[in-house]
């Protein structure tokens, strides 16, 4: 007897960014955001047999689409990373030296896309990307002095004379 | 819809956003209080300690509990040396100087650290 193979196509989710891009992404990609992840289950999405293009988009405000369009290729990269322990998370030590080569790569981006990816990891509560990203900053920071930092970064030294003072008697023990 | 991209597409290498991408202008001072804290979570003390080059910085860093496994401090002649490991198991500070260069820095470290137990 042959039997027919149902063929079942992946379930995929709508996203709509700020300015009004949808995304479709697979459901079990976008399950590491927690944002997202918790908006399907509380309104029933995975119930629904609906056709994805019957299908509700998911707003994300506070994203823009070429973010979100980063957030999605993150996401797809890394949809076998087993689920976190974020008590676990919270014991391990803390190191920046152990953010896979991928991410390395796909992090090296001009500094304001990387913040803007920061805000929108974030806003859609993927901890893995979060981290990640956060990773990167601190290595951006690292090995460079106060005044270093304030011109890679364009921050303003805003500290009266006083509290410069206290700063630098503060940081006397920090080699250059 | 602007999102379909192909499983081919993740074997490649990542591509680059486009270097002038004028609707992205987020700084790092745009970013919330609680993420510039696990960015100080993720330095070590020498760095945190460098990081804090404005008043928000200076502030946040207060906030931001360090995880110190040791800290050593040594007298000798007129002299303290101090060396600090952190919890990854590196040593952030390894110096030696007079008691009057130390002790600001030290008070500083004291203000977000909990002790579990003290050897000078």
């Amino acid at each position: 007897f042959l039997f027919p193979i149902k063929m079942t196509s992946p379930r995929m989710i709508k996203l709509t960014s700020n300015d009004d891009k949808t995304f479709e992404v697979e459901r079990d990609v976008i399950k590491q955001s927690v944002t997202v992840n918790t908006l399907i289950t509380d309104l029933n999405m995975d119930d629904e047999d609906v056709s994805v293009e019957n299908q509700m988009a998911i707003p994300l405000p506070n994203v823009d689409a070429a973010t979100l369009e980063m957030v999605i290729t993150w996401c797809k990269q890394h949809r076998e990373d087993p689920p976190r322990n974020e008590e676990e998370e919270e014991k391990k030590e803390k190191r920046t030296d152990d953010i896979p080569e991928w991410d390395k790569t796909f992090l090296d981006v001009e500094q304001s896309v990387l913040f803007a990816l920061i805000l929108a990891a974030n806003y859609m509560d993927i901890k893995g990307l979060l981290d990640n990203c956060c990773k990167t900053v601190a290595n951006m920071i690292k090995g460079k002095t106060p005044d270093e930092i304030r011109k890679h970064f364009n921050i303003k030294n805003d500290f009266t004379p006083e509290e410069e003072e206290q700063i630098r008697k503060e940081n006397a023990w920090c080699e250059d | 819809i602007a999102g379909a991209m192909s499983q081919s597409d993740l074997n490649s290498p990542p591509t680059k956003r486009p270097k002038n991408d004028s609707c992205f202008q987020t700084s790092l001072m745009d970013l919330p209080d609680d993420i510039l804290s696990i960015i100080f979570s993720n330095l070590d003390l020498n760095s945190r300690f460098k990081f804090r080059v404005n008043q928000r910085l200076n502030r946040i860093e207060l906030m931001t509990k360090n995880k110190i496994m040791e800290l050593e401090l040594t007298e000798s002649d007129d002299s303290w040396s101090i060396v600090v490991e952190e919890l990854n198991g590196l040593e952030s500070i390894n110096i030696t100087m007079e008691m009057v260069d130390l002790k600001e820095g030290l008070k500083r470290v004291a203000m977000n650290t909990s002790c579990i137990s003290t050897n000078i």
